[in-house]
C-alpha cells in the first residue's frame, strides 16, 4: 500500500519541528513538504496532491481558511491551532480534527489514526464532510474584508473596497474589482450575506455592486433602471433592486 | 463627615449662653426686675429650651424628610411645636414659682408677658429647627460628594486597570506550544524559553496598582517578549535598539511598551512572508522622553479588522496618568509604521486625582 503523504502548513517553525517530530512514530506515512504561509502550500498542494494537511489558521497574507477555499480538491485537514473561537466543535465532525496548541502525543496519535481512517478506508465518505466543512466555515464567516482568488497557482487577495460588482456566473461568480476579474466558486447568496450590507447592494439577481463604485442610475425601460460604474461597465437593476438602492442612497 | 458636626457641638451651649444674657439684660432693662429674679428667670428659661432643643434635633435628623409631604412636616412641627412649647412654659413656670417661693409679684410679671414669651419661644422653635434642617442637609451633602469621590476613583483605578494590556491567549497558547516543540528538539532552549516566559509573565502580572515602572524594566519586558517571538519566528524577526544607558531610570507607566511592540509584531511579521524589522530609539529632549517604536510592514497585506486596541489603550492611559493629550502619536507610511511617545518627567504632569 502507498504511504500517505502528508504536507506540514504552519509559519512557526518550531510548530512544524513538532509535527515532524510526533510523525516520526508512525509508520506509512511520508512528509512531502513543510510550507510556512498559504501561497507556498498552495503550490505544494497543486503539485504533490498530498492525502493529508496539518494547517494553522492563522497565517501572513492568506488564513488557514482562505487556503482552504482555493482548493478544488482538499485533502484530509487537521487543523493545527492556538485559536479555540471558530465553533470549533461544528468543525471536529468534519475535518479530520482540530489540535489546539499546545496538544500531546498521545492527542496528535489519535488525530493521525482518524485521518488514515478515512484515507486508508471509505475514499466517498471523506470527500462531503470536507464539503460539508466548507459549508460551515461559509456560514461561521462574519463580514468579508478580503476575498482570495486564484489565477492558475497564483493567489490575489483583494480587498472588498476594491471590488466594482460581482457576478453570478453558473456555479461560479465573477469578481470584478481593480485587481481585474477572478472566478470564484462560491454563491451570489454568500456574497450578499457577507460583503459589508453598508457599501454592498444586490441590485439584480445576477449583479452585486460596491455602491461607491455608482456613478448614476438612469430609467432604462418601464420597470427597469441602468446603474453605471465608475470602471464603464453598465448593469441592469431590476425592480426589486432599484427598491433596495433606493432606501440605501 | 462626623467630624464636622461634632465640632459644631461646643457652639450649641454657647449659643444658648448668649440668649440667656439677652433675656436677662430684657429682664433687667425693660422690666426692671432686680438682679437675683432676673439671673433665676432666664437660667430656667434658657436652659429648659436648650435641653428641648436637644431632642428636637434627634427628632429632626431621624424623621425622614425626603419621604414626607410638605404638609406632613407642617402638621408634625405644629403639633411638636406646641408641645414643646407648652412643655418648656409650663414647666419653666412650675419650676420658678417653686424657687421663688410664690413672689406673687413675680408671678404676676410672669403672666403679664405670657403672651410675649410664647412668642418668642415659638420663633425661637422655628429659628432652631431652621437651622437643624440646614445642618442635616449640609452634611448629608458632604456625605454624597465623599461618596461619588470614592466612587469617581474607583471608576479610574478600574479603567486604568482594563486599559492595561492584558496577555493574549494566543500569545500564551504559541509560546508553549513552541517550548513543547523544544523540549523534543533542543531541551536547553526550552528551558531557557520556559524561564523568559516565566519572567514575562511576572512582570506582567505585577503591577495590580497604580505604580509607575522604568524604562529599563520596560525594556526589560520587551526583551523578553521579542525573544519569545524569535524563538516562534526564527530569523525572520529582525530588532535594533538605541538608547542611552543614562535613559533608563526614566520613570513611565507600567506595561506600555509591550502592547506597542506587540503592535508592531503583529503588523510586522504576523502579516508579511518575509522579513520583518522593529527599531526602538529613546532620546531626552528637555523634560520629555522621546520614544520611538517603528516596524515596516507588508503595504500588500489586506489586514484584519479589530487591531489596534493595544495602541488606543496606551493613548487612553497616557491621557489619564499624565492628564496631557497628544503624548501618542502616530505616522504611516507606504511601508513603515511609527509611534512617538513623548513621556513627561513623572512628578511634574501627572494628573492629581491620584
Amino acid at each position: 500500500m502507498d504511504k500517505i503523504k502528508v504536507l506540514i502548513i504552519d509559519d512557526e517553525p518550531p510548530a512544524r519541528e513538532l509535527v515532524r517530530h510526533y510523525l516520526t512514530s508512525f509508520h506509512g506515512i511520508e512528509i512531502a513538504a513543510e510550507c510556512e504561509n498559504g501561497f507556498e502550500a498552495l503550490r505544494a498542494i497543486n503539485e504533490m496532491k498530498p492525502d493529508l494537511i496539518f494547517l494553522d489558521i492563522q497565517m501572513p497574507k492568506i488564513t488557514g481558511f482562505e487556503l482552504l477555499e482555493l482548493l478544488q480538491e482538499p485533502p484530509q485537514i487537521i487543523f493545527t491551532t492556538a485559536y479555540d473561537e471558530f465553533a470549533i466543535r461544528a468543525f471536529e465532525k468534519n475535518a479530520v480534527d482540530y489540535l489546539l496548541k499546545p496538544f500531546s502525543a498521545a492527542r496528535f496519535q489519535q488525530a493521525v489514526e482518524k485521518a488514515r481512517l478515512r484515507i486508508t478506508g471509505n475514499q466517498q465518505a471523506a470527500t462531503p464532510a470536507v464539503s460539508n466543512l466548507k459549508n460551515q466555515l461559509e456560514a461561521v464567516d462574519g463580514e468579508l474584508d478580503r476575498v482570495v482568488a486564484r489565477i492558475g497557482s497564483r493567489i490575489v487577495v483583494i480587498p472588498v473596497d476594491s471590488i466594482h460588482y460581482i457576478e453570478s456566473q453558473d456555479d461560479y461568480v465573477m469578481i470584478y474589482s481593480a485587481q481585474g476579474n477572478h472566478l470564484k466558486e462560491k454563491t451570489m447568496k454568500y456574497f450578499e450575506a457577507h460583503l459589508p450590507k453598508s457599501s454592498f447592494i444586490r441590485i439584480h439577481r445576477s449583479h452585486i455592486v460596491n455602491i461607491s463604485q455608482i456613478v448614476s442610475v438612469d430609467l432604462y425601460g418601464k420597470d427597469t433602471h441602468m446603474v453605471i460604474l465608475k470602471c464603464g461597465a453598465k448593469l441592469k437593476a431590476s425592480a426589486e433592486g432599484y427598491k433596495r438602492l433606493r432606501e440605501l442612497l | 463627615m462626623k467630624t464636622n458636626l461634632s465640632k459644631l457641638l461646643p457652639i450649641y451651649p454657647a449659643v444658648w449662653l448668649v440668649i440667656g444674657g439677652v433675656h436677662y439684660l430684657i429682664l433687667t432693662s425693660q422690666l426692671h426686675l432686680n438682679i437675683e429674679l432676673a439671673l433665676m428667670d432666664s437660667m430656667v428659661f434658657t436652659a429648659i429650651f436648650g435641653v428641648l432643643g436637644v431632642g428636637l434635633w434627634f427628632l429632626v435628623k431621624f424623621s425622614d424628610v425626603e419621604k414626607l409631604s410638605l404638609k406632613e412636616i407642617f402638621i408634625r412641627h405644629i403639633t411638636t411645636g406646641a408641645v414643646s412649647i407648652t412643655l418648656w412654659f409650663g414647666s419653666s413656670w412650675l419650676l420658678l414659682t417653686a424657687i421663688t417661693a410664690h413672689n406673687t409679684e413675680y408671678i404676676q410679671m410672669l403672666s403679664n408677658t405670657m403672651i410675649v414669651r410664647i412668642i418668642a419661644g415659638i420663633l425661637l422653635y422655628i429659628i432652631l429647627i431652621t437651622v437643624f434642617y440646614l445642618l442635616i442637609n449640609y452634611q448629608n451633602l458632604l456625605e454624597r460628594k465623599a461618596r461619588e469621590e470614592s466612587l469617581q476613583g474607583l471608576l479610574h483605578e478600574s479603567e486604568l486597570n482594563s486599559l492595561r494590556a492584558q496577555i493574549k491567549p494566543h500569545f500564551l497558547f504559541n509560546a508553549l506550544n513552541s517550548v513543547s516543540s523544544l523540549t523534543v528538539t533542543n531541551p536547553p532552549r526550552a528551558q531557557e524559553m520556559v524561564i523568559n516566559l516565566s519572567e514575562f509573565m511576572r512582570y506582567s502580572l505585577s503591577f495590580s496598582d497604580n505604580s509607575m515602572s522604568t524604562l529599563r524594566q520596560e525594556l526589560n519586558h520587551v526583551r523578553l517578549y521579542l525573544e519569545i517571538e524569535k524563538v516562534r519566528f526564527g530569523e525572520r524577526l529582525l530588532v535594533e535598539e538605541k538608547m542611552e544607558e543614562s535613559l533608563m531610570h526614566w520613570t513611565l507607566p507600567p506595561m506600555i511598551l509591550q502592547p506597542l511592540i506587540e503592535n508592531a509584531v503583529k503588523h510586522g511579521i504576523y502579516d508579511s512572508t518575509g522579513k520583518s524589522w522593529i527599531k526602538l530609539d529613546a532620546v531626552q529632549e528637555g523634560t520629555r522622553l522621546n520614544l520611538t517604536i517603528s516596524n515596516n510592514f507588508d503595504p500588500e497585506a489586506v489586514t484584519k479588522k479589530g487591531t489596534g486596541t493595544g495602541l488606543s489603550n496606551v493613548m487612553k492611559r497616557f491621557r489619564m496618568i499624565y492628564g496631557i493629550n497628544h503624548l501618542v502619536q502616530v505616522e504611516k507610511s507606504e511601508d513603515i509604521f511609527t509611534i512617538k511617545l513623548s513621556i513627561p518627567e513623572y512628578g511634574q504632569n501627572q494628573s492629581t486625582d491620584h
